[in-house]
């Protein structure tokens, strides 16, 4: 049993047919952390998360939660685990607080911790006003914050949400965030999704999956650094020579064409220190161009996301 | 416990309780208005199990179609899977929660056997023993419906596996009239058929007598199809 992670998954498989879902992956959740879990349509990660939630058995690989073997002590992980499936799946014609009731009974509660925990839950996914709403007239937003005052219900140690935000509006995103945020400490949260802010806001660290398998994983800012920030230099002068002329600095990874025309724009990928902004300034002078512009540009987790798990391009 | 109150209190906001209800009734009260302008039949307990198991044939399918089945559709069973409760947990759940419809449903009638003491007598022995004939018929029936539920998403299709099956249990007896009697090997599918028939057990409930061989066949076969539906449940998981 291992106390400092709380989620871990050792060379886990799922194969459906000759299909190979989930290829042998391995990562860690530590206790009190939120990571990210991030990938294109149809990585898997659906299929990770419904292993470790007990919904299918892994092909091959082990995976473990709060210390319990996912296949062996599936009933110890269930108990130790809020889930919030991707389709948040609900009985329609039940009201919200009989849901809830309902689930707090499947997890064992009394009721008089049905009653206590129900209202805590509905107040922080703001659901105290529908409490009495059936859950079929509900909007997907308010559905989607049913499901997630499901999964805390039981005040689970470990949280596991497939796409939480799916379906909110603008500021409810921000809040269901925030809310996220506030679980980390107290609870272990593996959160699914495609939506990179999400995770650079809320997310100690990351985990990217492709095709099955993960490509990348770190905090965010590690992430950000393996793609190098790039220097956005517009200058007065022939493109073609300025980007054969930038390029040949040492240090340069690469020179792209931004905007050609008279006055020409090109971003430059390498190490960003000073110590080349003046270089690349003073070739510019030399040659006669006039610099018009230079300013740095942080990679974003989005353009690293899309590089990394674009089979096209070459894995950064 | 929890799911088969779940189940009970949503079975009575679907609609199709109450069309199952309402046709019910309406065809027991049919053959109840039948069987009261047939003079002399009337006390006859024996025609109106009769026909109840002809009605319950049809509407146990109705009945249980949906059990697992529109769990699997919804993508509910994902959560339920993912509760803290074994499968036999949930299979346990829904057969009492169907049971206890059927219960119900089984009990309205009682408003025609009231009738039927006001006008008859009937012995009160002969009519309990109906009663708990109609209803270890009614749990083995539940259970043929639960496992055609548990097997496919598609409520129809649930109900038609569960209507020939229940067909089959239903009608053997009669069919098995039309299997010539000449060799040894047709004799044996003979009296095969009619130990399989429903009829056969039934009867002697009807006539007030209690027989463990009838009662072990009710609760032998509820057991075989819970038991096949907790293999069913058990290898979903596979897939
Ligand atoms: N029951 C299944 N049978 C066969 N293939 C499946 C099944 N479920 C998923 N897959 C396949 O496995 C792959 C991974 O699916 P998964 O749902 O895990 O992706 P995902 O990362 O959650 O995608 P999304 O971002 O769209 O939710 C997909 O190619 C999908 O088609
Ligand atoms: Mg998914």
């Amino acid at each position: 049993m291992s106390h400092a992670a709380d989620i871990v998954v050792d060379r886990l498989s799922k194969a459906y047919g000759a299909f190979l879902a989930v290829d042998r992956i391995s990562f860690e959740v530590p206790k009190g952390t939120i990571v990210g879990f991030l990938g294109p349509n149809g990585a898997g990660k659906t299929t990770t998360i419904r292993m470790l939630t007990c919904y299918l058995p892994p092909t091959g690989g082990t995976a473990s939660v709060a210390g319990y073997d996912v296949f062996r002590q599936s009933l110890d992980v269930r108990k130790k685990i809020g889930y919030l499936p991707e389709s948040t799946p609900l009985y329609t014609e039940m009201r919200v607080q009989e849901y809830l009731d309902f689930k707090g009974k499947l997890h064992g509660m009394d009721r008089s911790t049905r009653q206590k925990r129900i209202a805590e839950v509905a107040a922080r996914c703001w659901i105290t006003d529908r409490l009495q709403s059936v859950i079929g007239t509900l909007s997907k937003g308010y559905r989607q914050r049913v499901g997630i005052a499901d999964a805390m219900l039981h005040n689970p140690p470990v949280l596991v949400l497939d796409e939480p935000t799916v379906g909110l509006d603008p500021s409810q995103i921000r809040e269901a965030r925030r809310l996220i945020s506030e679980l980390a400490g107290d609870h272990t949260v593996l959160l699914s999704t495609h939506i990179l802010q999400e995770v650079e806001m809320v997310c100690k660290r990351v985990i990217i999956i492709a095709n099955g398998k993960i490509v990348a994983q770190g905090t965010p800012d590690e992430l950000k650094n393996r793609l190098g920030s790039g220097l956005i230099v517009e200058v007065r002068g022939p493109a073609d020579q300025v980007r054969s002329a930038i390029n040949a600095i040492p240090g340069i990874t690469g020179v792209d064409v931004l905007q050609n025309g008279p006055v020409c724009r090109v971003g430059v990928r390498g190490k960003n220190s000073a110590e080349l902004r003046e270089q690349i300034a003073a070739l510019v002078s030399l040659r006669g161009w006039g610099l018009r512009e230079m300013r740095t540009e942080g990679a974003s987790l989005e353009e690293f996301f899309v590089r990394i798990t674009d089979p096209g391009s070459a894995a950064a | 416990m929890t799911i088969a109150k779940r189940e009970v209190t949503s079975l009575f906001f679907s609609p199709i309780a109450y069309i199952v209800m309402f046709l019910f009734l309406l065809y027991m009260g049919l053959v109840f208005a039948g069987l009261v302008f047939v003079p002399g039949q009337l006390t006859e307990l024996r025609r109106l199990v009769d026909f109840s198991r002809f009605g319950l044939f049809f509407i146990v399918p109705l009945m249980t179609m949906s059990l697992f089945s529109d769990e699997y559709r919804s993508g509910r069973i994902e959560m339920l899977r993912t509760s803290p409760i074994t499968e036999f947990d949930l299979l346990l759940g829904k057969f009492i929660g169907a049971m206890f419809f059927f219960l119900i449903l089984l009990g309205l009638t009682l408003i025609h056997l009231t009738l039927l003491m006001i006008f008859g007598h009937p012995d009160y022995g002969q009519t309990f023993s109906c009663y708990l004939g109609l209803a270890l018929m009614g749990m083995m029936f539940v259970s043929v419906g639960l496992f055609y539920s548990s097997c496919t998403q598609n409520q129809i299709v649930a109900a038609l596996g569960s209507l020939l099956t229940l067909g089959f249990f239903t009608f053997s007896g009669g069919l098995s009239e039309l299997i010539p009697g000449s060799t040894k090997i047709f004799e044996w599918i003979h009296s095969a058929m009619i130990y399989l028939s429903v009829g056969t057990h039934l009867e002697d409930f009807s006539k007030g007598v209690l027989d463990t061989s009838h009662l072990s066949y009710f609760l032998g076969f509820s057991a075989i199809f819970l038991f096949m539906t907790y293999l069913v449940l058990e290898s979903r998981k596979w897939r």
